[in-house]
């Protein structure tokens, strides 16, 4: 392998790496807000790039006001779920809550495709694509590729100021602290977790429709959504930026094993290195240990 | 674990009497009869049900195993698929490419699925709940790679195909194959319920309430782990040479992770734990496809519900199994075996049900 396709690959996986954060933080918020593993994560972001395309091509919105509806819309049903699904069954054990969000994920999986059937859907965006960021070694990044890097960079850079600045999110921090806590001190920490799905779920569903754009919209894509859980749990479950080093990590294993082994290799390699992870650092680079009492 | 119970029928005056399996004559009765009508269906059940009820058999090992992993072990699982896949693809590896006799298949498959349940079962030594489902998920994934690199190659989307089974000069018939996996389902439930009563059974069940009382207690929580890890993968692994054999093609597509969740459905919607629990849920999980299926062949050909039904009928059913699990953890969380107990408890009191 020579230096340049080194680069090559090197350049191809930074946008995925955005890609990975964009969806990794869709399953982060939630599980530091409400304790639960969000298994639907990846229809909730195919059902964000079929939403944007039938606003953008179906309804003739233009790009920008169909990308921003259909995520509202995605986030907000989220929270829906979450009331309807998940609020009834807090604090049962995390198993049943896991397999509660597998149900609403196999309940998407039937009404998604009887909407918008099992054809692949491409989202036409007002910009084309094409060389646009040229790199050392002739690698270059591609324009949807710079715009995702862009939109993982400012939703990562939002929420973490959200969190840290914003009063409403450190309320959902002191929530996702200590529930019990935050609810005497007068927080309303039942409407904070159903915001936190929201917020969680407009960067999954900005993922989707990123990818909506770059290649085509498939039941198929749901996929991508349980590969992203490899960077959180690498990153560590409970830890917003430790999403960005794992999503570096997985995306670049996940770059390289396509070149050599194959597209198949994809899921394989980055669960290999999330299982590792496992094995060796179970609570990732960035988590806080559980400490258990006797 | 008994339920109370008000007869006095049910009370025990001794420990032979309180180790029995049949505790009354009822429940003998009824056993024996579910028995005798499970074997009598061939002669009853047309082709499409006779295929309804041998997938239901097919599975019911597996969902037996995985209910002794989590609803005993409390170890959870989403590994259940990928080991069937094991067993499946080293019949694949041994019968279709080797020409081994089914039985050398069956050997070796059950092995190698136990060693590497041994093998998911060490990181579970660290990992519980969350980490746990994560680990074995990650685990489905290098399974199905690594059958993917098996079979491309080889024989490429078609899969492979597996000779006819003849034991002797028994040639395997649909028939034959229904009675052969009603035995073996049989087998492994007499073999659950009797681990339950055994140390085995109270050791794991202890260690999954509380791992460290378990410990405390002397329980060799390392060992009971591993233990329940190879034997529910040995059986899920055997389970997975006796679905290549029957349905004689293995093909990775068919290893997909929803099939795992399906495995984890039985066991929810059937009941935790219970063994009843995983012969109900395995037959409402079955059924209700199959009851769509039958529906829009029954309806008239031109009325637009068939056509609906015929158009939609995947996505139909992947709607109502999800709504199902969504339905059954929200209001019935303790499966159909709970159900089963209401009713059960209902006819018991009769006259007096309502006080109840």
């Amino acid at each position: 392998m020579n230096i340049e396709r080194f680069f090559d690959i090197f350049a191809s996986s930074i946008p995925l790496a955005a890609l990975y954060i964009l969806i990794g933080l869709g399953w982060v918020l939630i599980f530091r807000a409400t304790g639960v593993l969000n298994f639907a994560t990846g229809q909730f972001l195919i059902l964000g790039a079929y939403l944007a395309v039938s606003f953008t091509t179906g309804f003739g919105l233009p790009f920008p006001a169909g990308v921003l509806l259909a995520v509202l819309i995605a986030g907000l049903l989220g929270a829906v779920v979450y009331r309807v699904t998940l609020r009834p069954i807090a604090g049962q054990p995390h198993f049943a809550q896991i397999i509660m969000t597998f149900g609403v994920s196999i309940v998407l999986a039937g009404l998604i495709p009887m909407i918008w059937g099992f054809q692949p859907k491409r989202l036409e965006s007002p910009v084309r694509n094409s060389r646009f960021i040229e790199l050392p070694f002739n690698s270059f990044f591609t324009t949807f590729g710079t715009v995702t890097i862009i939109v993982g960079a400012a939703c990562f850079g939002g929420i973490i100021l959200f969190l840290n600045k914003v009063k409403l999110g450190t309320q959902m921090e002191a929530a996702a602290e200590n529930p019990l806590l935050a609810s005497q001190s007068g927080i309303n920490v039942n409407r904070l977790f159903s915001l936190s799905w929201v917020l969680a779920l407009i960067p999954a569903a900005l993922g989707g429709i990123s990818v909506g754009a770059t290649a085509s919209i498939a039941p198929e894509l749901a996929l991508l959504g349980l590969r992203a859980l490899a960077p959180v749990i690498i990153g560590g479950l409970d830890s917003v930026s430790g999403v960005v080093v794992g999503a570096i990590l997985v995306a670049v294993a996940e770059s390289f094993a396509v070149v050599f082994f194959g597209s198949k290799a994809q899921d394989a390699a980055v669960f290999t290195l999330m299982l590792m992870f496992l094995v060796f650092r179970p609570y990732g680079i960035f988590g806080r240990p559980q400490v258990r009492r006797v | 674990m008994t339920t109370t119970t008000t007869r006095p029928s049910t009370l025990t005056v001794s420990y032979r009497q309180d180790f029995r399996i049949y505790k009354t004559v009822m429940q003998r009765v009824v056993v024996s009869a579910t028995l005798l009508l499970v074997v009598a269906f061939p002669l009853v059940g047309g082709i499409r049900q006779l295929d309804l009820a041998t997938q239901i058999m097919l599975a019911l090992p597996a969902a037996v195993a995985l209910n002794l992993l989590t609803g005993v072990a409390g170890l959870v699982s989403l590994g259940t698929i990928a080991f069937v896949a094991v067993g499946a693809f080293t019949s694949a590896a041994l019968g279709s490419q080797m020409g081994a006799p089914f039985l050398l298949s069956l050997v070796v498959g059950t092995v190698v699925s136990a060693l590497l349940g041994v093998l998911v079962g060490l990181p579970a030594l660290r990992l519980r709940g969350l980490y746990l489902v994560v680990a074995t998920m990650a685990f489905h994934f290098i399974v199905i790679f690594a059958a993917h690199r098996f079979q491309d190659p080889r024989v490429g989307v078609a899969g492979f195909r597996l000779p006819r089974v003849e034991l002797g000069s028994l040639v395997m018939t649909d028939k034959a194959w229904y009675l052969f996996l009603t035995a073996l389902a049989a087998l492994s439930t007499i073999a659950f319920v009797n681990l339950l009563r055994s140390s085995w059974g109270r050791a794991w069940m202890m260690i999954r309430e509380r791992e460290i009382a378990a410990e405390v207690l002397g329980i060799n929580v390392t060992k009971y782990k591993l233990m329940a890890f190879a034997l529910s993968s040995a059986v899920t692994g055997f389970s997975g040479v006796m679905f290549a054999y029957y349905l004689r093609v293995v093909e990775v597509e068919s290893f997909h992770l929803d099939r795992s969740i399906d495995y984890v459905a039985i066991i929810i919607i059937g009941g935790l734990g219970t063994m009843r629990g995983a012969g109900l849920g395995a037959i409402l999980v079955f059924g209700v496809p199959f009851a769509i299926d039958s529906l829009s062949i029954a309806l008239p050909r031109d009325s637009w519900l068939a056509g609906f039904l015929g158009f939609e009928i995947f996505n139909i059913n992947s709607i109502l199994y999800g709504l199902a699990i969504i339905l059954f953890l929200l209001f019935e969380p303790k499966g159909l075996e709970s159900i089963w107990n209401r009713v059960k408890r209902w006819f018991k009191l009769y006259p007096f049900s309502r006080v109840n």
